[in-house]
């Protein structure tokens, strides 16, 4: 995917560490009197660094009536910690922003939740400083929380005016009947409203410590230098036994088609395909984008041609979420008002036969090559790669970062026109409908 | 990153060199402004879709697989009358990207059976946009604020659907003959090649140009405050763009420290803007505030604006609270330590901007397509670190008046209308 780095020591003078492994200019260290990991790649002569600190917690580890508590939680972390309280100042984190401007921010995603500030080199220490302290000494009460609950309610009604979103999260809902990714990471309205700060504590106590959190450190510092701070900010904070456990939940299988319907006042209506694809980064979840790339991706696909050229639809979108586990990978047709739900419906499963091994053969090659040049662009920056890492972190092997590329190459057509068929198979499928009225 | 900028005759340049950059980038912007109507608007929209609808020996199919090949994406859009157009290549590919952006600039073909297309998915897209709720209440806002002579006011869904089948072939086709005469704003960024290999195709395209056509900007002559609401029933949260118009070019004396003190207000992005801190943080009625200077360039002045989103049961109480946040800053202004805060913050923003080559091509860009070469720009910023707090306080106070602005929301109001009235002047 990117250049042979050059040759870089991974050699830490710091006892503190262990080095786990070393993977091109990318190497993994474990803090021994806690578990936290360090994940350290070095971009000298830029001046900036981000640090960022995934937690192995996110909506599915949300029981049912506190759904959102982990995306909720995540907001908490820009209240004071008691060590705030202390000093008589506002949040930590909040402070540093407003002092100095760093890049922050967070946000929460099925399988983690991710904080992440970019910044001078020179403000490294209050960076790494701010994150020990929040990681386990953030003050929840009712002071801080309830107008941070309006703020999450404000944000859900933002994305619950989208039709694609009211769609998505009645999707999920109906095509998982066990396993937590069905329900959006925002959660469902009504528990937002109601769960306490003793359930968002409970939560926090569990899951925020040092082993069940990767803090990458990508930028313009040495590494002994970043190492001896991390140790130093760190080595304090105590591990939790049980946090590691997390429960393997198979889904039952599918036996039909399922439906799901919402009917809202307005003007649009939206088709939607949603289908069962295997976990981030397994080849079938490449096989399964790449799938969608030439069913709808460009000017060129097959669906923007026939139903979007053609004036029956408006637009044609997809979306995939790169999740550890099985999810659903949607496929959404806003219907111009020229055709009906029904007439689309019948249309795309047509159009899916198009997809042949003669049309894959002509055009796998070059959706494989588009899609490698976007994961070149898309590393950018520190801020930018930080990103990508935490979506591998998040899957438990930050190393298969490097194995895209490989990964693609070795798509065949038989795997394509054979993960079409499983897509659109009744075993896999949730239709979805967005009526106006 | 080393960056140098120039005006030339034909067009201005600017070259971010980033040494060993894997990646190479092309930002082309030309105004096209000549008058402001529907079916200008709509032109311009056609034009950028069938720009990119087949070249040279190319079909549309052909040239977008062409540019799948390589990994290379070409991207022609439009906004306030300015055409745009973008591409992104791998660094090794760098040469036979350039040869598809140059055959796709010098020999489209604008075929009928194309025009039909577009024409047939334009009307699609605009009757889905009757829902975008936000950009319905900037248009309104700059509707309240501009004469409709101006680049800056705009046009609803359906009055765009209304003059859709009034563009004609010919119409785009001399869209680009203008175009191609018109002067150019180009950036490239990426390694020492590929900046070469920009420069050089480039001039084999630009071979003559005319001098751009002056563009007026005419603000309304508001006296009091004003309300405009627009309905969109399907939406959760009523969007709001509150604001108001300000004489000032990118060069007007108080300028930088207008732009300063707004940032205190609601600096765009991020939590430091004290709209962030007092309606979002201590009040928990929105989950974003942020306020910015828009549409102003060297040569044409534009308009300040919030932008945020309340619940409708809130919506009261979060107009009132961001107006009395208005009131405060632009009747008190800013404190001593929001003037040294600020300054840091704004020095910090723009370091971490060279960690990006996009970025930084995108801010390079869009500064001297609004006149400002490198050189000028960094003026600009050096102002923001030299401004008294008396500078900046009198700048707000004669450019920010919260007795004189518009409020303009859109989404469900209907049942909230009365109480959205009563902030009208």
């Amino acid at each position: 995917m990117s250049k042979k780095p050059k040759t870089v020591s991974t050699q830490s003078k710091s006892k503190q560490f262990k080095l786990i492994k070393t993977v091109e200019d990318i190497s993994e260290y474990v803090l021994k009197s806690n578990g936290l990991r360090v994940l350290y790649k070095h971009i000298p002569g830029t001046g900036v660094i981000t640090t960022n600190l995934t937690y192995l917690v996110g909506a599915r580890d949300e029981a049912p009536g506190e759904t959102g508590v982990a995306h909720m939680l995540e907001h908490m972390l820009f209240k004071p910690t008691k060590q705030d309280l202390v000093n008589k100042h506002d949040s930590g984190a909040m402070k540093f922003e407003r002092e100095v401007g760093v890049v922050l921010n967070a946000n929460t995603w099925k399988d983690r939740t991710t904080y992440y500030f970019s910044y001078d080199v020179q403000h490294f220490t209050r960076a790494l400083t701010i994150e020990a302290e929040r990681m386990r000494d953030v003050v929840i009460n009712d002071k801080e929380f309830q107008p941070e609950r309006t703020n999450v309610l404000s944000e859900f009604d933002m994305y619950n005016g989208d039709p694609h979103f009211a769609l998505s999260v009645d999707l999920c809902a109906t095509a998982f009947h066990s396993h937590p990714y069905g329900h959006e990471t925002i959660g469902f309205r009504n528990d937002i409203a109601s769960y306490t700060t003793e359930k968002l504590q409970r939560f926090y106590n569990h899951y925020y410590r040092p082993n069940n959190a990767t803090l990458m450190i990508i930028g313009d510092i040495e590494l002994n230098t970043a190492l001896t701070e991390v140790g130093r900010i760190f080595e304090h904070l105590e591990s939790e036994p049980g946090v590691e456990i997390r429960p393997v939940i198979d889904e039952p299988t599918q036996e039909g088609t399922r439906r799901v319907e919402i009917v809202r006042p307005g003007t649009t209506n939206i088709l939607a395909f949603a289908m069962k694809h295997p976990g981030f980064p397994s080849a079938g979840w490449f096989e399964t984008m790449l799938v969608l790339k030439l069913l709808a991706d460009g000017p060129e696909s097959i669906l923007q041609k026939k139903l979007v050229d053609t004036g029956l639809a408006a637009s044609v979108t997809v979306s995939q979420e790169q999740t550890k586990d099985e999810n659903i990978a949607t496929l959404f047709i806003t219907l111009s008002s020229k055709t009906t739900h029904a007439k689309i419906e019948t249309l795309v499963r047509d159009l899916v036969s198009t997809l042949t091994p003669e049309y894959i053969k002509k055009n796998l090659k070059n959706a494989i090559t588009k899609t490698i040049s976007e994961e070149i662009y898309n590393r950018d920056s520190s801020l930018d790669i930080a990103a990508e890492l935490t979506e591998y972190v998040a899957t438990g092997d930050w190393a298969k970062y490097f194995e895209t590329e490989k990964t693609l190459k070795a798509v065949t057509i038989k795997h394509i026109h054979e993960r079409a068929k499983q897509l659109f198979a009744d075993t896999s499928l949730t239709i979805g409908v967005y009526k106006s009225k | 990153m080393n960056i140098t900028t120039t005006k030339e005759s034909l067009f201005a340049l600017a070259l971010i060199e980033k040494e060993g950059a894997e990646t190479a980038y092309i930002n082309i912007s030309v105004d096209c402004f000549a008058e402001n109507t529907a079916k200008q608007t709509v032109l311009f929209v056609l034009y950028s879709d069938l720009l990119q609808s087949g070249a040279g020996s190319y079909t549309r199919d052909e040239f977008q697989r062409a540019c799948d090949e390589l990994g290379t994406n070409i991207c022609v859009t439009t906004a306030d009358s300015l055409m745009n157009v973008t591409l992104a290549s791998l660094a090794t590919k760098i040469t036979p990207s350039l040869k598809l952006l140059e055959v796709m600039l010098t020999k489209p073909t604008f075929k009928p059976a194309e025009f039909k297309r577009a024409v047939l998915t334009l009307k699609n897209a605009l009757e889905q946009s009757r829902e975008n709720a936000r950009g319905i209440a900037q248009t309104l806002l700059k509707n309240a604020l501009f004469e409709k002579m101006s680049r800056q006011y705009g046009f609803l869904p359906d009055e765009l659907l209304a003059v859709v089948d009034t563009v004609t072939l010919a119409d785009i086709k001399n869209l680009h003959r203008e175009l191609l005469l018109a002067y150019w704003t180009v950036s490239v960024g990426g390694a020492k090649k590929s900046l070469t290999a920009g420069t050089k195709m480039l001039n084999s395209v630009k071979n003559s140009s005319i001098s751009p056509v002056p563009v007026y900007t005419k603000a309304k002559t508001n006296t009091r405050r004003t309300v405009v609401l627009h309905e969109v029933k399907s939406k959760q949260n009523i969007e709001l763009s509150i604001g108001g118009s300000i004489p000032l070019t990118l060069q007007t004396p108080d300028s930088a420290a207008f732009s300063f003190g707004l940032a205190v207000l609601g600096k765009w992005g991020g939590f430091s803007g004290r709209l962030m801190s007092t309606v979002r943080e201590k009040e928990g009625l929105t989950y974003g505030i942020y306020a910015k200077t828009e549409g102003i360039t060297v040569s044409e002045t534009g308009y300040w604006r919030i932008m945020t989103f309340f619940a409708p049961k809130d919506v009261a109480k979060g107009i009132t609270s961001t107006l009395r946040e208005v009131t405060a800053i632009a009747e008190k202004g800013i404190t001593d330590s929001e003037l040294l805060r600020f300054k840091t913050i704004l020095k910090t923003s723009e370091a971490l901007m060279f960690d990006s080559l996009t970025r930084t091509v995108n801010l390079v860009h869009g500064n001297l397509a609004a006149g400002l070469t490198w050189d000028e720009y960094q003026a600009f910023r050096k102002q923001f670190q030299a401004l008294t707090k008396k500078e900046v306080n009198l700048a707000l106070k004669n450019h920010l008046d919260p007795k004189n602005l518009v409020i303009s929301a859109a989404g469900p109001v209907v049942n909230v209308k009365g109480d959205l009235q009563k902030f009208a002047g």
